[in-house]
């Protein structure tokens, strides 16, 4: 009897010892059927390298949620006349970049102050500059896509409209119910959704890519990626500090991103554009822009923050011969190169091996 | 022997019982203490950065600093990777944190190292240090967070990370205001074919570092900047400006003068 006694108070004590945590629990899952489905990334292997991907707490990943942000990201209800979208700026054929365009067009034809930055592994940043847009304006995707939609030169629509004209067409409730759980529209789960789809855009499969695989991890990939004699004199131009000291600021290899996401001065003018310190207000950032990927050049031109040099040819002979060197805040790495023409041939074609063909056709990046 | 069983079974009732307090998290600090011989404690080190006696300042107007041959210079970028933190006793024990930390002036957070190893109390005599990566550490790509960072040394220099990057601007011989970049890593000599490359890391053991430790604590290791530029070998900034990271004899004098470059003090 004793021993039956002793049993049953164990399993008592073992019941009841953990009933706060089960309550806990039971609270936070609700039915399955009603949660939106979590999407995982898929990396390439080879961005293991660096680390994860930034995703918010508050605004994780969902099937939904990035089904929307995509059909959101091309949607033109968005601009005050319903003429542009996101994607009139930020095409997927051009990297998400605005078509050749300096600067892109507005509505009613305004014209933007700056060049559209292309779109691609953005869940990633530096940990000393986590920041967006060419004078980082912003710290995080949903901050960003904020802006575009209110601007004066840009969508020049109001958040309230927007969510007026979506709440009103046949489709949108519905899906912001099954993404976020609630069929009440409003800015900030609209600018939610377009971050989830904008950190599905990994581009990661250029030729330099399935090299690095191959070179590096032994993984087997499609096709020939085997350098030329070019494409490896311009890595080592590009990687040597003493010719292009490229690398300083947009990676090695083992970076994978191809920028350091840095804010630098590079010595564009003499005067130049107050660029980070319009936001920092600090005179000690004037002059800074965010350090671009490298990856797909060829669908991203023209180049730099107001999109002056046409091609990458222009660019290279800027680092080359054109640096301002007494820019305020100039970069203490930017210098002349003085590159033979044959470097700049090499180095060129180094560049081009970073361009990912895949990633601008992906039927997942199309409305 | 019905007594025994009775035991038996009480004893089996007490560890169900008590497990089945620790399975919750919550209740883990109330009933089981921890039996440990000796208390040990965190260690904080602060990283801080000197130019002859003075806080470093940075991106100051004009050049404020002198090197040993009176090259006057500033400093605009300063960050630097140590690791393998040793604390050492009299009897030779050491005790290793085979962690590694990267410091950059543009962060305050990193301007403080928290070691993930505990340090039993004790006195030691002495607190030592690797200034880069040691040649089993070096390895290349093997840093998700550097490799983010995009401090990786090239491979054809011979891989790894850098260790150090210290810019500025100096008065060159001509009084004009030119770029210095001194980057340090692995010393890659351009004078044989292939290449050759020296691991250039060196080991510090602070000066006056003994240290009676008896509950968690913190110490600042110093960096005094002037020190990189002389002590054996006067660098010429007219010399050795940028790009050094090629230069093997640079590299090397890097690491020579490093030897007096870092202070305790707590």
């Amino acid at each position: 009897m004793k021993r039956i006694l002793n049993y049953t108070l164990v399993i008592i004590i073992l019941l009841a010892s953990c009933r706060e945590d089960d309550d806990t629990i039971d609270k936070e899952i609700p039915p399955a059927s009603r949660s939106p489905t979590p999407y995982a990334l898929e990396l390439p292997p080879h961005f293991n390298y660096i680390n994860s991907p930034i995703i918010p707490v508050d605004n994780s990943l969902t099937l939904e949620g990035v089904a929307l942000g995509k059909k959101l990201f091309f949607e033109r209800m968005l601009s005050r006349d319903n003429s542009i979208s996101c994607a009139s700026c930020h095409a997927p054929l051009e990297a998400f970049n605005d078509q050749g365009m300096v600067k892109s067009i507005g509505v009613g034809g305004t014209l933007s102050i700056r060049n559209a930055m292309p779109l691609f592994n953005l869940a990633w940043g530096s940990v000393t500059s986590r920041r967006f847009n060419w004078h980082g304006s912003v710290t995080t995707l949903e901050q960003q896509a904020l802006g575009p939609v209110r601007d004066p030169l840009e969508m020049q629509e109001t958040w309230i409209n927007v969510a007026s004209k979506l709440q009103g067409a046949n489709d949108y409730p519905r899906l912001f119910k099954r993404a976020f759980g609630t069929n009440i529209i409003d800015s900030n789960l609209v600018v939610k959704a377009i971050a989830q789809f904008e950190r599905t855009l990994i581009s990661g499969d250029s030729k330099f890519d399935r090299y690095f695989l191959e070179t590096q991890e032994g993984i087997n990939t499609p096709g020939d990626n085997s350098l030329t004699s070019a494409e490896s004199r311009g890595f080592d131009i590009f990687m040597a500090e003493g010719t292009g000291d490229c690398f300083h600021c947009h990676g090695t290899p083992f970076q994978i991103l191809w920028t350091t996401n840095e804010f630098v001065n590079n010595g564009l003018d003499a005067n130049p554009d107050s660029g980070l310190a319009w936001i920092t207000k600090n005179p000690l950032d004037v002059g800074k822009f965010k350090t671009p990927s490298l990856r797909n050049l060829a669908f991203t031109a023209p180049y730099m923050h107001d999109g002056r040099f046409a091609t990458l040819d222009e660019v290279v002979e800027f680092y080359n011969s054109g640096i301002n060197v007494n820019s305020p805040n100039i970069d203490g790495r930017q210098k002349p190169r003085n590159l033979t023409t044959q470097q700049k041939t090499d180095l060129i074609a180094f560049l081009n091996t970073l361009n990912d063909s895949s990633f601008i056709t992906n039927p997942a990046f199309r409305p | 022997m019905k007594n025994f069983k009775y035991n038996k079974i009480l004893f089996s009732a007490l560890v169900i019982l008590i497990l089945s307090f620790s399975s919750c998290k919550d209740d883990d600090d109330d009933t089981i203490s921890p039996v440990t011989v000796t208390e040990e404690y965190t260690a904080t080190i602060n990283l801080t950065q000197y130019v002859d006696g003075v806080v470093l300042q940075m991106n100051t107007a004009g050049h404020p600093y002198e090197n040993a041959l009176i090259q006057q210079f500033n400093v605009t970028k300063l960050q630097y990777l140590i690791s393998d933190v040793t604390f050492t006793k009299d009897d030779g024990t050491k005790i290793v944190d085979g962690g590694y930390h990267y410091v950059t002036l543009e962060d305050s957070s990193t301007l403080q190292y928290t070691l993930n190893t505990k340090i039993p109390e004790g006195t030691y005599t002495s607190i030592g240090f690797t200034f880069g990566f040691d040649e089993e550490d070096n390895v290349s790509g093997a840093y998700i967070d550097l490799n983010t960072l995009g401090w990786n040394w090239p491979v054809m220099l011979g891989g790894g990370y850098h260790f150090l990057r210290l810019e500025g601007d100096y008065l060159d011989n001509t009084n004009t205001s030119a770029e210095f970049k001194t980057h340090m890593g692995t010393a890659s000599d351009d004078s044989t074919m292939p290449r050759t490359n020296e691991i250039n890391h060196f080991d510090v053991t602070l000066p006056n570092s003994k240290i009676l430790i008896s509950s968690d604590f913190s110490f600042d290791i110093e960096m005094n900047i002037e020190e990189w530029y002389t002590n054996p070998i006067d660098w010429d900034f007219n010399v050795w400006n940028a790009p050094v990271m090629p230069i093997s004899a640079a590299q090397k004098a890097l690491n020579s003068n490093g030897s007096s470059v870092f202070n305790f003090k707590q």
